[in-house]
């Protein structure tokens, strides 16, 4: 992932020494002097930068102190230009020189703009930078005699990326756990998404599913239509099915040796009488139908509809 | 506002958004599943009952059935009988109580509504008044 700005700003030249230095813009970009790097340049047949910059620090082993390093590998012409630094070192000078860590975007090395080093440049009063052999190097000022130090600006600025600083710089959480938060966060979302996904193709095709099932019955089609013919169908049920119970209770009776006297069925009443050898015998029969004693032998169903 | 400052941040509580709006989607759209789920199950469950009752209460051959009942007793014990827009008027004399028996299975039988079922008894025999419909 890179976070790099695209927008260019402000390029200011950083020394250990970590003179002030003078920021017109919010971010800038840095460009170290060899003071806050260490590099090497080897002919080795590396096709890529991966590659290089795995090896970095095997090349740069013996060169370097005690501490924590990072490797930065740049192809030139014969093979590479392995470069270590120390991002805490580096984050010393910012501070030294009144630089916020936030407001630092690229890193340059002034390796990259090595061409622009055939004049020096003062670093301070007694130092500056110049090419010795093909390699920009710190070097007292005496040393170029006369010649004329130019200043450093934005040509300075190399063709190709710089590094970002890979230390927490005031954020809330380190960037590597932010990263990792964040890829867990953007993984679960994507299982979410393609679950949701997933049921939302679902819903579609219970819907083509109703839609062909429908498609059979055409009246039925709204649930308005469907609940007014299930209405009238279940009340013709649910009635007539009480006509039918009340006719098998009677002839239920019947069959233990009672006479039907009378019975009529109409559409909201049943009744009937009954001549039964012992009505008290009688009490049990359907909820819904009341039994009336009307003489010694006598009983009277009765039932609404 | 430094966003730049912020990244680390942003990337952070932009990821965080896109996870809970994505379970947001995937609860959204398993709760419409569920309730299609529901609502299919109950259209076919209605369309079933509806179909059901449908096939018993508008029996296409009824009328054929009910003009049966005419013949399902001998012609003098049939006082009346006539079967007119899809409407049974009909009454029985003389009934015995197996007449009586096999004519209120057979009625009872069939998918008809029954107006009127006035059954009484003369001491001997039973006499039927019916009226139904269909």
């Amino acid at each position: 992932m890179n976070f790099m700005p695209n927008s260019k700003k402000g390029l200011v030249l950083l020394d250990r020494s970590g003179s002030s230095v003078r920021v017109a813009s919010e971010m800038i970009d840095v460009m170290l002097s060899p003071t806050l790097y260490t590099l090497k340049q080897e002919s080795l047949e590396l096709k890529y930068q991966y590659q290089a910059k795995k090896l970095a620090p095997s090349v740069l082993d013996d060169l370097l102190e005690e501490g924590e390093y990072e490797y930065s590998a740049i192809k030139e012409d014969g093979g590479w230009l392995f470069i270590a630094y120390s991002p805490q070192e580096i984050m010393d000078a910012l501070l030294r020189s009144g630089i916020e860590a936030s407001q630092v975007g690229a890193i340059y090395f002034a390796q990259q703009s090595k061409s622009m080093f055939n004049n020096p440049i003062a670093l301070d009063g007694a130092m500056a930078l110049g090419l010795v052999d093909d390699v920009v190097t710190v070097m007292p000022k005496a040393l170029f005699g006369e010649r004329r130090f130019l200043s450093f600006d934005e040509s300075f600025r190399p063709s190709g990326g710089g590094v970002s600083l890979s230390i927490d710089k005031g954020a809330m959480i380190a960037k590597k756990d932010a990263i990792v938060l964040s890829s867990i966060f953007i993984l679960l979302g994507m299982l979410f998404l393609f679950e949701g996904i997933g049921y939302s193709s679902a819903v579609s095709e219970q819907s083509s599913s109703v839609e062909v099932l429908l498609e059979d019955y055409p009246a039925l089609q709204s649930k308005y239509s469907r609940d007014s013919i299930a209405a009238k169908y279940q009340k013709r049920d649910k009635n007539e099915r009480k006509k039918r119970d009340f006719l098998k209770e009677v002839s239920s009776i019947v069959r233990y040796g009672g006479v039907v006297q009378e019975l009529e069925i109409t559409s909201k009443v049943m009744r009937a009488k009954l001549e039964v050898k012992n009505p008290s015998s009688y009490n049990s029969v359907d909820k819904s139908i009341k039994i009336k004693k009307l003489d010694h032998n006598m009983i009277e169903l009765e039932a609404k509809v | 506002m430094n966003f730049q400052r912020y990244k680390i941040e942003i990337l952070l509580a932009s990821s965080l958004l896109f996870m809970v709006l994505a379970l947001g989607y995937k609860s959204i759209s398993s709760a419409s599943l569920n309730s299609s789920k529901e609502e299919f199950a109950t259209t076919k469950q209605e369309i079933g009952q509806i179909v059901a009752l449908q096939e018993l209460w508008g029996d296409k051959k009824i009328t054929k059935k009910v003009k049966a009942l005419e013949t399902l007793l001998p012609k003098d014990k049939v006082h009346t009988f006539s079967v007119k827009s899809k409407r049974l008027n009909a009454s029985f004399k003389a009934l015995q109580i197996n007449d009586l028996n096999r004519l209120s299975n057979k009625i009872t039988g069939l998918a008809i509504e029954i107006d009127r079922f006035n059954l009484s008894n003369d001491g001997k025999a039973y006499r039927l008044e019916l009226k139904c419909k269909w």
